[in-house]
């Protein structure tokens, strides 16, 4: 509606409605509360484990319904890990190995879903980050892009260092991630390390997506050393 | 002027965090069950070491630097064999009996003082002889209580402080730690660490 009172307003009294026009074609940025972004990105993590357990819980019971039909073999059973002469003693160790299989099944569900929705958000975030930009001379002057305007926007900050083999494996490094920088665990650092995984896989999607919305395909691995220092290498295809 | 101990207790009436800087005898370990985990390490039960409990012992009055304990003669709520420890252990309440109990003390001062005077006043502090006590408590219901020596100016800023820097940062926004849940304390190591620091560079500080 004010857009189109605004271009009604441009045959009339053009100097009126030129701050109106130039205001919408550079809109000004818009900002969002740190506070309120990790609030909400902490529900999301939770949100996620929650519904993926139920989706992947949904899906096993769909196969075992298919197996009991006899319209799937069986799979051959996990406990093929350890050697089936000594199942029986072996008998607890094989049910956690089950357990722990299940729990990486579904740790990794829920970094795929992650991974997805950062990706679908990073790639509108470049989007609008470069709309006025010239277009990239190579790839390294796109990853350079993603280490200056890309983390100044979302974490409000730049990338402390970025290393290249020049054979399409970029490696950039932040010494203070913002979203691992509050992660501290009751269980000491160790403990911290290993929940802190979960809450890199939605950034490594930006970066991935934004990447990919640049005309790269990507593949984006973080990791995390010492807390809160993280790295994330960026393997390109070959020939890129 | 020192300071001697903080609690934290949430809505649900639990202890949720412990940190002491000063006591007269060390703070003993909590029955099992009795305190949520991830409280502090040193209250935890261990379930190693059974003999570090003793009950019976309970029925005497004792001052100790921190937490007056006025022990009323009845018998123990939770039943439980008599362990042969050593004499230093047997001293004071477990910690979970001693976290309820200053628990209800600043609980009925508080419904009283609301009682008498109304809605509007608040219960902020008091004093005995060996301690004095200071209750900040947000609108989201968790209390920060400090206990610390007679002669302390009040101690309410420093309570707000420790709200609005530490605890807004590293438990608020830590990803890892649970909220307002019935089965979790919220100590962890960055918390600890700030408070730790900021307590200790207090001016009122020792």
């Amino acid at each position: 509606m004010a857009a189109r009172s605004s271009l009604q307003g441009a045959a009339i009294t053009p100097s009126s409605s030129i701050p109106t026009l130039s205001a919408l074609a550079d809109p000004p940025a818009r900002v969002m509360d740190g506070a309120a972004m990790d609030y909400f990105l902490i529900e999301l993590v939770n949100t996620v484990r929650a519904s993926s357990a139920v989706a992947v819980a949904r899906t096993k019971k769909v196969e075992q319904e298919m197996i009991d039909a006899g319209l799937l073999p069986v799979p051959p059973p996990n406990a093929a890990a350890a050697p089936a002469s000594m199942r029986d003693s072996m008998a607890s160790t094989g049910s956690k190995l089950d357990g722990k299989i299940a729990r990486d099944e579904d740790e990794e569900a829920v970094r795929l879903r992650l991974e997805s929705i950062g990706m679908h958000v990073g790639a509108n975030v470049a989007e609008r980050l470069c709309h006025d930009r010239a277009l990239f001379e190579n790839t390294l002057d796109a990853i350079k892009f993603i280490c200056k305007d890309l983390w100044s926007a979302c974490w409000d900050k730049q990338v402390d260092n970025l290393r290249t083999n020049h054979r399409g494996v970029y490696v950039l490094q932040d010494n203070s991630f913002k979203t691992i920088q509050r992660i501290s665990s009751w269980g000491g650092r160790a403990d911290a390390l290993k929940k802190a995984k979960i809450y890199v896989a939605m950034p490594a999607g930006i970066i991935k997506g934004a990447l990919a919305r640049l005309g790269l395909q990507t593949v984006v691995v973080p990791e995390i050393t010492t807390l809160p220092q993280c790295t994330f290498q960026v393997k390109l295809p070959k020939g890129a | 002027m020192t300071i001697y101990s903080l609690y934290i207790y949430d809505r649900h009436c639990a202890c949720v965090y412990y940190h002491d800087w000063q006591r007269v005898k060390p703070a003993r370990p909590a029955i099992e069950g009795g305190i949520l985990p991830a409280v502090s390490h040193e209250v935890t039960p261990n379930t190693n070491t059974p003999a570090a409990v003793d009950p019976s012992r309970r029925n005497t009055l004792m001052s100790l630097s921190g937490v007056v304990v006025a022990v009323n003669d009845e018998v123990p709520r939770t039943p439980l064999p008599n362990a042969t420890s050593s004499p230093s252990l047997n001293s004071g309440l477990p910690f979970d009996e001693e976290a309820k109990l200053v628990y209800g003390v600043v609980l009925s001062l508080r419904n009283m003082i609301r009682k008498i005077s109304g809605k509007d006043e608040q219960f902020v502090n008091y004093r005995t002889s060996t301690y004095k006590l200071h209750l900040y408590e947000t609108l989201s219901g968790y209390k920060f209580i400090m206990l610390s020596d007679p002669n302390a100016d009040s101690l309410r800023f420093v309570l707000r402080q420790i709200y609005s820097g530490p605890f807004l940062e590293y438990v608020v926004r830590n990803p890892l730690v649970q909220m307002d849940s019935k089965e979790h304390g919220i100590d962890n190591e960055y918390f600890r660490t700030s408070t730790d620091r900021m307590i200790r560079g207090l001016s009122v500080f020792q």
